[in-house]
């Protein structure tokens, strides 16, 4: 309570930033301290910028000095923008956002269709707050991404509708994907071959781009030509480039549900993503490193014997190892936290807890 | 029996990333809601990469195919010209 009225005392000295009223203006400290998933949004703040003594302290409930009420008044404005910003991604997650979201991957349209698009909000609602906290360039990229999709929801239909009619045109009706997944069903081919298709469909487009943005068939250009057999020899060009963008056009707008998954992952290795966090195998961790780790920390703990220790005295080292190890980890990879590195984070304190 | 976190570190370490991503998914139910979020987090920006990949391509595609059909009848127009005037004996055409 010493708290939350320094932190009403502050607020009011502040004026201007909470005309309104404390209130007005939540979660208080003491509202973050109650509600568990507050408190741990707090903990992971806390634990992202190395302040143990502020996790001590507020774990022990010990009193805090005024320089440290006003750092925990600065998270408790950051864990507010979390929430609120978290609360602005999800409100674009409209139904039909969430379509074509879930239509580009397989994997989350299984974890969706697992867990049902409310629950799969409520995680998201979580996950989403503690991106913001640990890896807000990240979060921004992500909340940028769905507001154009959200945008592009109308055109994208007239785009495909678009690149059908493009498709007609050039009388290209069943994408070569869709014959080689055939040909997959039948073990007659792998599908690397897939892989490589797209790939080298991706190649030819990005050297007809090349060549479109190089300015060679300007009108003057066009002009300047004056032979019909030159003349036709470019249109040669034209033809064959218009076709193999229609081949590719098929293939994106024909593609099977099997299918999506690698020509979305080729299409993915050719925009790389901006602001992308870890693989799995880049965060690569052994059991036998863990264990050694794990072996290491009690010894600086000056643990002998695990089994007789009581309970409370587990928890504590338990959440000890998961702070050393978000730390470790951290260090290690540098700004890539949240998703991949915090849900290896979560495993390993997962894997203290089977302790 | 082994826990499912000794089998995720187990997969870590000798399965491809692809085997790490299919044991979360097939695995799901078996994580407590903590690590759930974070599955379901990693396939969701996954999916919004993903999404958002294909539509930048596919409005690369559509300006490719825009483009590509202006040059086409710039081409076809002065084609037909220089046919008009060979014909015309206007410009002999070679």
């Amino acid at each position: 309570m010493v708290v939350e009225r320094f932190r009403r005392a502050q607020e009011q000295k502040k004026g201007g930033e909470y005309e309104q009223s404390p209130e007005a203006v939540p979660p208080s400290l003491a509202e973050i301290l109650k509600d568990p998933k507050l408190s741990e949004l707090l903990n992971l703040a806390l634990e992202k910028d190395n302040k143990q003594k502020l996790i001590e302290k507020l774990l022990k409930r010990e009193a805090f000095s005024e320089n440290e009420l006003e750092e925990l008044n600065n998270y408790r404005i950051l864990l507010k923008e979390a929430i609120d910003k978290s609360q602005e991604v999800l409100s674009l997650l409209t139904p039909e956002t969430i379509k074509i979201i879930v239509g580009s991957s397989n994997k989350f349209k299984k974890l969706v269709g697992t867990l049902g698009i409310e629950n799969t909000k409520k995680l998201l609602e979580v996950y989403l707050s503690r991106l913001y906290i640990v890896g807000k360039d990240r979060f921004d990229s992500l909340a940028e991404k769905i507001q154009q999709i959200k945008e592009a929801e109308r055109q994208l239909s007239n785009i495909d509708e678009q690149l059908k009619e493009a498709c007609r045109r050039y009388g290209i009706s069943e994408p070569e994907l869709g014959r080689l997944y055939e040909r997959i069903a039948k073990g007659e081919v792998k599908e690397d071959e897939i892989t490589n298709l797209v790939k080298r469909r991706l190649n030819i487009l990005q050297k007809i781009w090349d060549f479109l943005q190089g300015g060679t068939y300007s009108q003057k250009r066009v002009d300047e030509l004056n032979k019909i057999t030159e003349v036709q020899t470019h249109l040669n060009t034209i033809y064959d480039n218009l076709k193999e963008v229609g081949e590719m056009i098929a293939n994106v707008i024909y593609t099977t549900n099997g299918g999506i998954d690698i020509l979305n992952k080729a299409l993915w290795d050719e925009f790389k993503p901006l602001g992308q966090g870890l693989s799995f195998k880049e965060a690569f961790y052994s059991p036998e490193e863990l264990e050694e780790e794990w072996s290491e920390f009690l010894q600086e703990q000056k643990v002998t014997n695990w089994e007789q220790l009581e309970e409370e005295r587990k928890n504590e080292l338990k959440s000890g190892f998961k702070s050393r190890m978000r730390n470790k980890l951290g260090n290690k990879f540098g700004n890539k936290f949240g998703g991949v590195l915090d849900a290896l984070i979560n495993m390993v304190a997962g894997w203290a807890d089977s302790k | 029996m082994e826990n499912i976190y000794e089998e995720f570190f187990k997969i870590l370490a000798e399965g491809s990333e692809e085997d790490v991503r299919n044991f979360l998914i097939e695995n799901f139910d078996k994580f407590p809601e903590d690590v759930k979020k974070d599955i379901v987090g990693i396939f969701f920006e996954e999916a919004v990469d993903l999404a958002y990949a294909t539509l930048k391509f596919k409005e690369r595609l559509l300006e490719t195919v825009i483009e590509l059909e202006k040059i086409k009848r710039a081409l076809e127009d002065r084609k037909r010209e220089l046919e008009l005037k060979k014909e015309l004996g206007i410009e002999p055409e070679e």
